[in-house]
């Protein structure tokens, strides 16, 4: 018996060993410089990280963008996938960036996979007609990420005052897509958008967009995952059907946006031999911008950021200009009329 | 993809509860103690999804004999700690059937593919064994289960399965057991660990001293 008693105390121990959860509290006004990781109300299992920029003064209202993870990531990969070696705080980093030219800088988690709950992914649209349903997770189980968009920014704004004429939306790949998504549902609240690796499954599958938004479209010519043109491309193994291409995408948001025909090349300068080039075209005439950075060479991933997987599978990072100093400029370009 | 699917297989190693069974009706002898090392692998699949996942185990056990007919333990896994019992209620001749309770808590970090959550997980296995002879004994039986997932991020969420296990066991020597398995569960309330099903299939090794 007093070998039991032994058993049982060494369980107790053992248990308490393993330690205590703790969860994350409700997040209030955040100061200058704050970072902090919040949990959203009324929202399972999902949160978002907030990086205020240090120079904010605590009191004008905040320009927001919003990061949006690929699929499979979380909102930690949504931070370190723009940054050159991983590691979020380095110079170049989207964070950064943002910091520098004044933004708050939100990073919400998608909807994770049973059990991998931290493998995460946005209802992007799809699903129909042979259009793949991106990203599997949250699109097969037809999460509402709308509503959630609504519900997180409702928290953001409990943290700092929103800019309401500067809430702007990015992301690459499953993020990119729901960039997209947004900027169809959510005009009156999305000021622009900037999809990396990610186009408009959302229209192609017959969803409706709504009004006009700038957009600008980063993509790889390369990219193995999502491709540049309408295909089936995936670099998941869980995947299947069509992504609609980046010329389908943008020909699509030229229309809506009330653009011309004609348009403006410019030729990034070829500043690292990494074997991309990359090109600006700039559509005339519209209502609402529509750009688009085409990188020869480039893979599935963020321009200046990092190679979060090896070439063979994702393709190449270009290190001719960094995406996060396109997309700040791009949105500081193009606030809310 | 290699390096994905790795990745897949031992996160879910070590966030997966006790997937795993290596039940016996035969409690460890009063006053005896048993050690025992199981590792396994096997596939999980989440119905909604359509996600096919590997997954594999691996746990290292501690069983004391309190009676002839109850023995308690522990099982530690990677993130998990399992508290378990064997209650013998029918023994006639080669036959024993017992009631084999498990209490388990599974902590996982934050990482690429888990978050920073506690899993916890009752069940409750009906083992029926027969004793074929010395060298070699025969268990089986229906397993129902319950868990309950809390994420740092707030909420909860929660499962209940019905599952079933089939092992052999064979004797070697005079201390040592060992022990193969099939196992399988299916979630039939809820969706924890997943909203659907998991087979797996491995290998025990018994130690009595």
């Amino acid at each position: 018996m007093r070998s039991s008693f032994t058993l049982l105390a060494a369980l107790a121990l053992l248990a308490a060993d393993v330690g205590c959860l703790t969860t994350l509290d409700p997040c209030s006004r955040a100061a200058p410089g704050a970072s902090l990781e919040c949990p959203i109300e009324g929202v399972f299992d999902r949160a978002f990280s907030i990086r205020v920029p240090a120079r904010w003064d605590g009191v004008a209202a905040l320009p927001v963008i919003v990061a949006l993870h690929g699929g499979g990531g979380n909102r930690r990969s949504a931070e370190s996938v723009t940054c050159p070696s991983g590691a979020p705080g380095e110079p170049g980093c989207l964070s950064a960036v943002a910091a520098a030219a004044g933004y708050a800088l939100v990073l919400p988690d998608g909807t994770g996979l049973r059990p991998l709950r931290n493998v995460r992914s946005w209802n992007a649209g799809g699903g129909r007609d042979g259009w793949q349903c991106v990203s599997r997770g949250a699109c097969q189980s037809n999460v509402d990420d709308l509503d959630f968009f609504d519900r997180l920014l409702a928290a953001v704004a409990r943290v700092v005052p929103v800019d309401r004429r500067r809430v702007f939306v990015t992301g690459l790949s499953n993020g990119g897509a729901m960039s997209h998504r947004l900027a169809c549902e959510r005009p009156d609240v999305v000021a622009a958008i900037a999809a990396v690796g990610g186009t408009n499954q959302h229209a192609v599958a017959g969803g409706r967009c709504n009004a006009r938004v700038p957009v600008l479209q980063v993509h790889g010519v390369d990219d193995p995952c999502w491709g540049y043109e309408t295909r089936t491309a995936t670099c998941a193994f869980l995947e299947e059907g069509r992504k609609v291409g980046v010329d389908d995408t943008l020909a699509a948001w030229r229309t809506l946006n009330g653009c011309g025909a004609t348009a403006r090349d410019e030729a990034l300068p070829d500043a690292a031999p990494d074997g991309t080039r990359a090109l600006r075209r700039t559509w005339a005439g519209c209502a609402a911008p529509v750009v688009h950075l085409r990188v020869d060479g480039g893979g599935h991933t963020w321009p200046g950021g990092h190679q979060y997987l090896d070439v063979d599978t994702v393709g190449r990072v270009s290190r001719d200009f960094n995406a996060s100093e396109e997309i700040v400029r791009f949105f500081d370009a193009n606030p809310r009329p | 993809m290699r390096t994905l699917a790795l990745s897949l297989a031992a996160s879910c190693a070590l966030g997966c509860p006790s997937v795993s069974m290596y039940r016996s009706a035969e409690p460890v002898p009063a006053g005896r103690w048993q050690a025992s090392l199981l590792a396994g692998a096997g596939a999980l699949a989440d119905r909604e999804t359509g996600a096919r996942t590997p997954t594999g185990y691996g746990a290292l056990g501690l069983q004391r004999g309190l009676t002839d007919d109850v023995d308690v333990g522990v099982r530690l896994y990677t993130v998990g700690l399992s508290a378990l019992a064997t209650v013998r209620f029918v023994h006639r001749g080669s036959w024993s059937v017992a009631l084999a309770p498990e209490l388990s808590v599974v902590r996982t970090p934050n990482t690429s593919t888990t978050t920073n959550a506690f899993h916890l997980f009752a069940a409750a296995t009906v083992p029926v064994t027969y004793r074929a002879s010395r060298t070699w004994a025969f268990s089986a039986g229906p397993s129902v289960g319950g868990g309950v997932y809390l994420p740092e991020a707030g909420g909860s969420s929660g499962g209940m399965w019905l599952g079933a296990f089939v092992n052999a066991e064979a004797r070697l020597g005079e201390r040592w057991w060992l022990v193969p398995e099939v196992s399988g569960y299916n979630v039939v309330v809820g969706d924890v660990p997943l909203r659907g099903g998991l087979f797996t299939a491995g290998l025990g090794l018994r130690f009595g001293f």
